[in-house]
Parts: structure tokens; sequence; C-alpha cells
């Protein structure tokens, strides 16, 4: 009977499907290159943090429009900036790298997500 | 849907109307006004229901736009029953038609709308008008309940009255036809009629955009056909040869290559266009080498080192494994210690080129030989000139292919693919 | 401000946090569950722990009252604290998950099976934590002298706060473990978030307009209140005049007469506000809103870097990544912690520029007690406290002192963890008694915390023994911890995470020298601060600029000359591969998948 077949059918699948262990691993070469590739972007990402985290009080020694001269009520730039600015720019950039770091390990690592049973496509 | 309307409208002015006029509610002259309130909204009703039919059917250029855009698709497919019906759909919802119908030259593919109980996908082409209409290439018209194709005996219940028929035609040959209908009776209006002659010219031109686009795509896949089957065989046997022995002594690793075989084939099997992601072509040329060194072991080495903003690129599909599949089989196959195999992916800013290189520290090759890898001369290194000539037609020129090498040092291959190139 | 509502709001608080504790007990029987709160932790409520373990004391009162005596300067230490989170992020927040180990020093052994390495790390571990608890202590201490004003006995209130304080804690963290340390973090957390926007509101409800309060401010350049000897006011010659009419136009008129009242029945010294230097820009008056009231231009930098290395290297911290459910949770986390410290700093800074402006109008002119000179804060960490109290009124000061001490058990919590962490499993476990029952090591465990805390409360009660003369602010005492995680643990953690080629040798060198560069530069500056000559190397209390990278290049130093652990392949692939994280993902697919089958 044809259901009978279709039983059967489906106890073979169950046998067939390997386990996570064997399917999911990861190569030290693959390793390498993520950590190669995630080293740089983490590297300039951050280099552009400390740029402008150093480029502050750099410009409070040197520029008086910076640090003297109030914008808005009594609150200059290096006030805004310092205050709030700077947290906010930690924020953007930390939303910004998480993404990147995530697509980097999706993309370098692992398998192109497929189905585990292996059905005619 | 306009007619409930009118009505309850006549019929709610009236009422207060006579309220304003301080009449009692029971009396005749109350009866009267609404009497005469809902006859003037059914007559009102009526009359708009023609008036805004029109209106209806007008063509919003937006509309027209969005109706090519949903029906390429499907169009693109060909001419079948699957698509017809998706087609005939769309054009009934978007245009708000009463009833479509698609059919080819010998039967209906599709029908949608009041009457779908007797006009029937399958069924064949009653109509005269229609094959008229096919035969000689030009629009009818009819009001004539007998010409709209209902089967026999079944005429006084179809709640269709009049109907349009346009061909389509592919290559000036009609395939078959567009009926838009309608169930109002009375004349058909003109918008109606050109309306459907817009709607059959758009469909005619999908379907030999597609007619050519198949042309193009049967010629491309035999050549894919081609490079794949020098990709596979050699290389299948001498994998399953490795995992067999090791299956011996290490099951857990022969299993994981098998998984690795099996993720490697089924990328090579999937056909899903000209272009992937070069993230996908890194999993491709990853698991290839995955596999290679449970061959060779200790002596391929292998290096990688990848740029992220690589990673999206879509870059033409089996372009780079092949290269590395090089690499080994003629760099560090041949020499005696093995060797490394690099590669590596950078976005250049001044340019916006992805180079990609693949680097080897094996035998080389000798000058005389670099002249006629180009060419195509039989055995596997025409597997580098197909990719140069699958770059050169893809890119139009625009990218470009080196190799330079020196015989007991190495050899280096590089692409330079141009990024932002739209359709590849 | 005695008053009986603050310590009911103590009260209260100390025993929500002993009920929640004893809710969650029973989870706490093994040693895993114990000190990492089974891994069930999710990014944000996690996010929540590590704002309540981190938010402490020192940023609480500590920033707000920073930003009250310095202006613009003090907004640094907020900034900073938030930078170190940028760092964890882009550089260790997702290995140290993946790397799946107990505590710092356990994490250092797994990397190179060497004990001196491991003995290493959990003495600058607990130096650390000892550095960071001082402050912590002594903040509890302020705390209650203002909110309570009593001691137990013949103990000072100072002491009694520290004494009282310990104990809750010590009870709390022996009953819940772990997994009451993070619930009970994160409400603590919500508490304090609650209580500054709360207290912002308030104040701007009064009419506080953030422009026009620092303009306010800086209207006349910026005083601070100090110590002065008669001899250098009154008496011949220019000096003492020139000293005389500075104070004189610092201060306001009825200020002035308090000094001169107190000159004239014969005072040994008195306290008037002085203008404060520019660092900076010497030629210029200071002003609130500008830069310059502690730090010259190398000192602002190398504040900035060493807050930006130290909080990678803050053992209570790298313990809640230890927590995390996956190494993408603990992105995650961080970024929750980046956004909730943007939030919460903005409010602290706000309210130290509020106390500043805003407490003269509530307090009669020229007021003078032993709180206050001429109506400005003689210590600067009770700024906040005293606005509450002024703008809000007593229930307020309940609710702010509450949450100044949720700040203070938080942190210590953590602290004491991490410490107990250390010593059980890395000293008790690894070298004492590997064989010990499961029981056993939990209750070491208890009883190493219970002893750690007692070590920090008898610190604290020293320092004030000490001296209070000069005490350096809450603030910069935890600037002391940052400097030694900073130069002794951050750069070794980012050699060994990204760098494979690093050896054990290279570690202990690099702990050792960021370590002993570290402590001594802080030894230096506290030293300077009585003799000049010790304060040569300019750096002031953030040694972080010179210790780090000097350690870091330690590290390379003799990484390149020893060799390689054979081990370092498959440690890499623990700790930057995701195949862990994919399984998960696939038995849950495949669990799906199985359940549609049938």
């Amino acid at each position: 009977m044809r259901n009978e077949a279709r039983d059967e059918i489906v106890l073979e699948h169950e046998h067939d499907v390997p386990l996570p262990d064997e399917v999911e691993f990861d190569s030290l070469e693959e390793v390498d290159a993520v950590v190669r590739t995630l080293r740089r972007s983490a590297l300039q990402y951050s280099l552009v943090i400390v740029a402008l985290l150093l480029a502050v009080p750099v410009l409070a020694l040197v520029a008086p429009w910076w640090f003297a001269r109030p914008v808005w009520g009594g609150l200059t730039l290096n006030f805004i900036t310092v205050a709030v600015l700077l947290n906010v720019t930690f924020l953007v950039g930390a939303l910004a790298y998480t993404r990147v770091a995530n697509r980097i390990e999706d993309e370098m690592l692992g398998r192109l997500d497929d189905d585990l049973e292996y059905r005619d496509v | 849907m306009i007619l409930p309307l009118s009505v309850t409208t006549g019929i709610a002015v009236s009422m207060a109307l006579a309220w304003f006029m301080e009449l009692e509610l029971a009396s005749p002259a109350t009866v009267l006004v609404v009497v005469l309130g809902a006859n003037a909204g059914l007559f009102l009703g009526l009359r708009g229901r023609t008036t805004l039919a029109p209106a209806r059917r007008a063509l919003p250029q937006r509309r027209m736009v969005s109706l090519v855009e949903q029906t390429l698709p499907h169009m693109r497919l060909g001419l079948n029953e699957e698509t017809a019906l998706r087609t005939v759909q769309l054009l009934h919802d978007v245009m708000r038609l009463d009833a479509v119908a698609i059919t080819d030259r010998e039967r209906v593919l599709a029908f949608t709308g009041p009457g779908s109980d007797h006009h029937r996908a399958g069924d064949e082409v009653r109509s005269t008008m229609t094959r008229r209409a096919m035969e000689s290439n030009k629009i009818l018209v009819t009001t004539d309940a007998r010409h709209l194709g209902c089967p026999p005996g079944s005429n006084g219940n179809c709640p269709l009255a009049g109907a349009v028929v346009a061909p389509l035609l592919c290559d000036d040959y009609p395939v078959g036809s567009l009926a838009v209908f309608q169930t109002a009776e009375g004349d058909v209006e003109s918008s109606l009629i050109e309306l459907t002659k817009g709607l059959a010219g758009m469909l005619s031109l999908q379907l030999e955009l597609a007619q050519a686009h198949r042309g193009a795509q049967i010629a491309e896949t035999a050549k894919l056909d081609a490079l794949r089957a020098q990709i596979n065989p050699h290389f299948l046997f001498n994998t399953l040869n490795t995992i067999s022995m090791k299956a011996r002594t290490d099951s857990e690793e022969a299993r994981r290559l098998l998984i690795k075989l099996s993720d490697f084939l089924r990328y090579a099997m999937k056909y899903s266009g000209h272009a992937a992601p070069f993230g996908e072509e890194y999993f491709f040329v990853r698991t290839y080498l995955f596999l290679e060194k449970a061959r060779f072991g200790d002596s391929l080495k292998v290096r990688y080192d990848i740029d992220p903003q690589c990673l999206s690129i879509p870059v033409p599909v089996l372009t780079i494994q092949p290269l590395i599949e090089n690499a080994v089989k003629h760099g560090i196959a041949q020499q005696p210690g093995g060797g490394l195999i690099e590669l590596r992916a950078r976005v250049e800013p001044i340019g916006g080129v992805l180079r990609v290189r693949v680097v080897d520290n094996g035998v080389g090759i000798e000058r005389e030989r670099l002249s006629s890898l180009m060419t195509v001369n039989g055995g596997e290194i025409s597997a580098l000139a197909n990719i140069y000539e699958r770059l050169t037609r893809l890119y139009g020129g625009r990218a470009s292919f080196e190799i330079s090498s020196t015989p007991g040092k190495g050899t280096s291959v590089s692409l330079g693919l141009p990024v932002g190139i739209n359709d590849l | 401000m005695s008053d009986p509502r603050a310590l009911l709001a103590v009260v209260g608080l100390v025993v929500a946090m002993l009920v929640v504790s004893w809710v969650v007990r029973r989870s706490t029987s093994t040693t895993l569950d114990f000190y990492l709160a089974r891994r069930q932790v999710g990014p944000f409520l996690n996010a929540c722990a590590i704002c309540g373990d981190y938010f402490s004391a020192a940023s609480f009162l500590g920033v707000a009252g920073a930003v009250y005596v310095a202006g613009a300067d003090g907004i640094w230490f907020a900034t900073g604290f938030a930078a170190g989170f940028v760092v964890i992020l882009f550089f260790l927040a997702a290995p140290f998950r993946r790397a799946g180990q107990f505590s710092i020093p356990d994490f250092l052994a797994a990397r190179f099976a060497s004990p001196s390495v491991r003995l290493t790390a959990v003495g600058i571990v607990q130096m650390i934590v000892l550095l960071y608890l001082v402050p912590q202590l002594a903040g509890a201490g302020l705390i209650w002298e203002v909110f309570v004003g009593r001691g137990l006995g013949t103990l000072s209130p100072y002491t009694t706060g520290i004494v009282l304080c310990t104990i809750a804690i010590v009870l709390q963290a022996v009953v819940g473990g772990m997994k009451g340390t993070t619930w009970n973090q994160a409400l603590q957390f919500g508490l304090k978030f609650f209580t500054v926007a709360l207290l912002g509101y308030i104040v701007i409800a009064a009419g506080f307009s953030y422009p026009g309060a620092v303009e306010d401010a800086s209207r006349r350049p910026l005083t601070v209140a100090t110590e002065v000897k008669r001899e250098q006011l009154v008496g011949s010659g220019g000096r003492s005049t020139a000293l005389l009419e500075s104070a004189r136009s610092s201060m306001t008129p009825e200020g002035y007469e308090t000094v001169r009242r107190e000159l004239a029945a014969g005072r040994g010294s008195v306290d008037v506000l002085l203008p404060a230097d520019n660092r900076l820009h010497p030629e210029r008056s200071l002003r609130f809103m500008e830069p310059g009231f502690r730090y010259s231009a190398v000192e602002q930098i190398a504040l900035i870097v060493t807050l930006l290395l130290g909080t990678a290297g803050l053992p209570h911290i790298t313990h809640r990544y230890f927590t995390s459910s996956s190494g993408r949770a603990a992105r995650a986390s961080t970024v929750w912690v980046l956004g909730l410290a943007t939030c919460f700093y903005f409010l602290a800074v706000l309210l130290g520029v509020a106390a500043r402006s805003e407490l003269p109008r509530y307090l009669p002119a020229g007021l003078t007690n032993s709180d206050f000179v001429d109506g400005v804060v003689r210590v600067p960490e009770k700024a906040l406290l005293f606005l509450a109290g002024e703008a809000g009124g007593e229930s307020i000061l309940a609710l702010v002192s509450a949450a100044a001490f949720a700040a203070v058990f938080s942190t210590v919590a953590g602290l004491l963890i991490a410490a107990a962490t250390s010593w059980g499993h890395d000293v008790y476990e690894e070298y004492i008694n590997p064989e010990a029952s499961e029981a056993r090591r939990v209750r070491f465990a208890r009883i190493a915390v219970s002893l750690t805390a007692g070590l920090a409360a008898v610190i604290g009660i020293g320092i004030s023994v000490i001296g209070d003369a000069g005490a350096p602010g809450v603030a910069l005492m935890v600037t002391w911890a940052f400097a030694v995680a900073g130069s002794a643990l951050t750069p070794v953690f980012l050699a060994i995470v990204w760098w494979r080629r690093t050896t054990a040798g290279g570690v202990l060198a690099g702990m050792a020298t960021g370590a002993l560069l570290s402590m001594g530069a802080i030894a230096l500056a506290l030293l300077s601060e009585r003799f000049e000559w010790a304060g040569w190397w300019g750096l002031g209390h953030f040694p972080s600029l010179l210790a780090a990278p000097l350690a870091g290049l330690s590290v390379v130093v003799v990484s390149l000359r020893t060799t390689m652990p054979s081990t370092a392949g498959s440690w890499w692939v623990r700790l930057h591969g995701t195949a862990p994280e994919r399984r998960q993902a696939l038995l849950v697919r495949l669990a799906a998948r199985g359940g549609d089958a049938r």
C-alpha cells in the first residue's frame, strides 16, 4: 500500500539524519581565516574610535573655539562632545561592528544553509 | 456594491427631508417621499455604475508599470497553465476587471471571475470569436452571449455579457489570446477595448523576452555543464578513496569528510544564475581544500586572507575554485615537499575592484607554457581559458586576469573584478 | 540629615536583596551553578547585571561629584567608563564566552597549563579587587555619614556604614551565589537608573536648563574649597594680602564675613574658596565649562587610555562574559550596556552640573559648616545627595540614599564573587584539594567570600584612620584599579586572543611588567602629593599610557623567544570557532523538524 511505503521512507530518513557533531565543525584554517578578517575589521573600527577619542583632548589643548566658546547657553563644543556625542558615537560604532562581526562569522564559518534531508531539489 | 449604497442614501436623504418638513412619520406624505427617495437613489446608482466604470478602468501610469513588474516574473517562464493562472489573477485584481481569460491556440489556460463554473482551464477554445482573433491577428469585440465560449446548454446562466479578445503574439506569430469580459449589459466601453489591447501587447512583449532569454540560457547552461564535467571526476575518485581509507583508522574524520563532500557536490550542482556572492565561492573553496587536505595531509598548507567587504560582492559562479584546484594539481601535487596555497581577497578602493589572488609556492609554470595556457588546448589547462572567456563575456572586458609564475618558486593568478556591476 | 526614613529605605533594600537571594537559593548547590548562574542569562538581563556591577559608587556619586568640582574635566570619567566596553566588544566579548572558563586565571590556565601563570593571575586579580573594593566601602561610609549620621556604639558613622554594608553583602552573596547576584544586580541597576532619572526630572521641573546652568556656573571663575593656614592669610607681605583678596573676590560677602570672623577669633586655619588653577591653559582663568581643572594635556590623554583599557581587565566584568549564553549574546549584551551607559551617564553628568548651579539657590547665602564652605560642598561625592535632599525633599533623599547603597552593594557583590571564584576554584580546586566534593568546594567559596569582604572592610576603615586630608575622590581611587587591570591584564588578553604565537613566558612577562609598572606609578603619584620629586614622570595617577604598551611589548618579545605550545590549534578553534553555537541551532531545528515529522 502506498501509505506503508511512505512510512518506510520516513523511518529511513530518521536513520539518515547525521548528528550535529558530524555536521557542524570548524577546521583550523577556516578559523584562522576568520580571525585574520575579524582582527582587521576590529582594528579598523577601533582606530577610528580611538582617533576620535584622542582628538578631543588635543583640540581642548589647541583650539579656543572648541573649549572656550559657548555655542548653546554655556555649553561649549567640548562639553557637548564629551558629555553626549562621544557616548553616542560609541553606541553607533558598537552596533555597526556587531553587525559586521556576526556577518563575517556567518559567511566564513559553517555550511550554506541547507536542508538536512537530502531531497531532490 | 454601488446600488445598495445609492438606494440607502436615497432613503436616508428623503427621511431627513421629511423630518425637516415636519411630516408625521406614518403619514402617506412621508411614505411617498421615502419611496421617491429610494427610486432616485436607484436611478442615480444605475447611472453611476456606467459613469464610474470608465474612470475605474482608466489607466493610471503607476498601475500599469506595477502591473508590468508583477506579471513579468510569470510570463518570463513561458505560456502555460500555471503562469497564465497567476497572470489572469493579477490582471483581475490590479485592473479590477470583471473576468479575464488567457488561452493558447487550442485550450483555455486560465480563467478568473464570475462564470468560472463553466469557463474552465483545460476546456477547448469554444468561442469562434477567439479563434478568429488569433487567426486574423485582430482585436474583436462582442456583446452577443453566444460568442463568449460558454458550453452548449448553459447560455442563459452565464453572468458574462460582453467581451474583448486580443491575440497574444510571439515574434508576430499568434500563440494565444487574452479575453477580458464584462458583466454589465450594454456596449463595451472603448476604454476597455484600449485596455485589453494594451495588456495583450504587454504580455506579448514579455513572452518574446522569455523566448530570447531561454535561448541565451541554453547556451550558458551548455557551457557550464561542460565546465562542471571538467571539475568533478578525478577529484571525486580521489576523495572517495581517501575517505574509504580514513574510515578504517579515524571514522569520525571519515564522516566529516563525507559531509564536506556532499556540501561540495551540492554547491557544484546548484545552478542558480551566473553570479554568487564571494562568500559562497569562498565556502566552495574551503570545502574543496578541506577535502584535499585530507588527501595530502601536512604537505598541503592553506592560508586565507580575506577582507570583510569582499564577502557580499557578486562574482561569477565557479570561477575561484578552479584556480585553486589548478594550484593544487599543477603546483603543489608535483612538488615533493608539498607547499602552501594562499587565497587573498581585497577590495581596492581606487577603481572599485575586487582583487582575488591565488598564490602558491609550488613548481611554477614555464614561460612557454604560460602563453599557451590561454588557448583552448585540451586537457585541464583549458579550465583557466574558460574562466578567462567567461570573465570577458560577463564583464565586457572590464575584468582583468593575470598569471605570473617563476619555475621552481611558485605561481600567482590574479583576478580583478569590477564591483558594482548589477546584472552579471 | 539623619532621617529615620532613610534608614528604613536602606533596611528595606537589604531585606529585598536577601529575599531574592533566598528565593533562588535552590539552584546554587553545584559549583557550576554557583559560579555561573547556569549560563542561562539572556543578553539584556546580562547587560543589566553588568551595569549593576559596573555602576558603582564611583559612577553614581563619583561622576556627579567629579563634574561638580571640576566642570568639563570631570565628565571624562563618565565617558571613559563607557569607552572601555567598546574595547571589550571589538576584541574580547565573544572569545571570552567561547573559551568556556570560570574565571580569569582559569582562562589563562586553559591556554597554558602553567601553575605560575595561574597563580600570578590570581594575585593580580585579588589586587584589582582590593583596589576597587576600598573606594566602594569608603563611599558606603560617606553615605552613612550623610544619611544616618549615627554610629553603632563607639564606632564612627563612617565605620559603622562600612561594617554593616559588608555584613549585608556577604550574607547575600553567600546565600544566593552567582544567580542571586545576577538578579539582584539587574534590579539594583534598575533602581539606580530610576533614581537618576527621577532626580533629573525633578531638577528639570524645578527650572533647570542644561545650557543655562552651565552658563550660570561659568559666569565667574571656578572655585575650590581649600583649607588655608592662618599665617598665609594674615601677616605682612604682599602674598598674604593677595591671597586674602583672592579669597574675597571668590566668595560671597556673607561667606567672606564668616572667614573674617574666624580669623578674628584666632582660628589656626580657615576654609576659603579660591579660584582653581587652570592646568591646561595657565594663562586663562578656569571656568566651569572649560577643561583644565586637574589635568594637563598628557594627563587627560593618560586618563582616557587608562579607563579605556581598564574595563576589559576588571574581574567582575569579565566574569559576566563567561556567563553569557553564547558568543553572539556576549556581543549583544555589550551593545546593550553601551546603550544603558550612555543614558545613565548623561543623567549623572547632568546632575553634577545641576548640583553646581542649583544647590546654592536652596541654601542660605554664604553657608559655611561641616559640610559646606560658602555654599560649596566640601566632599564632592556628597553633592548629589545634598541636591536630592534640597530639590526633592526627605523622601527623595531616602530614595537616593537607597540607590547609592545599591550602587555600592552591587559592585561589591560582583567583586567578591570574582574574588571568591578565584580563591575557590583556582586555588582550592586546583591545588589544595582536587578531589573535593561539590558541597565542600561551595563551602570553601563561601568562606573565601567572607574573608575577602572582611579584609576589604578593614582596609576601608583603615583609610579613614590614615588620613582624610587630601583623600582622593572615589572616582580617582577606582581609576587605580582600572590602571592595574588595563596594564597587567588587558594587553595579555589581547595577545592571547588575537596572536597565536603568545606563550606562557610572554604572558608572565606581560602581567609582571604591567602590574609592577602600574602599581609603582600609583605609589609614586600618592607620594608626589607630599614630595615633589615623586611626580617626575608626569602621568599622575594614570600609568596605563606607558605601562600597557610596555606590558604588551614584553609579551611579544618574550613570546618570540620561547616556544609555542602545541595546543595552540585546538585553543584557537575553541576561542574563535562558532561550531558549538551552530550545533545548538541545528539541534533546535532538528527537534522542531522531528516534531513535525511525527
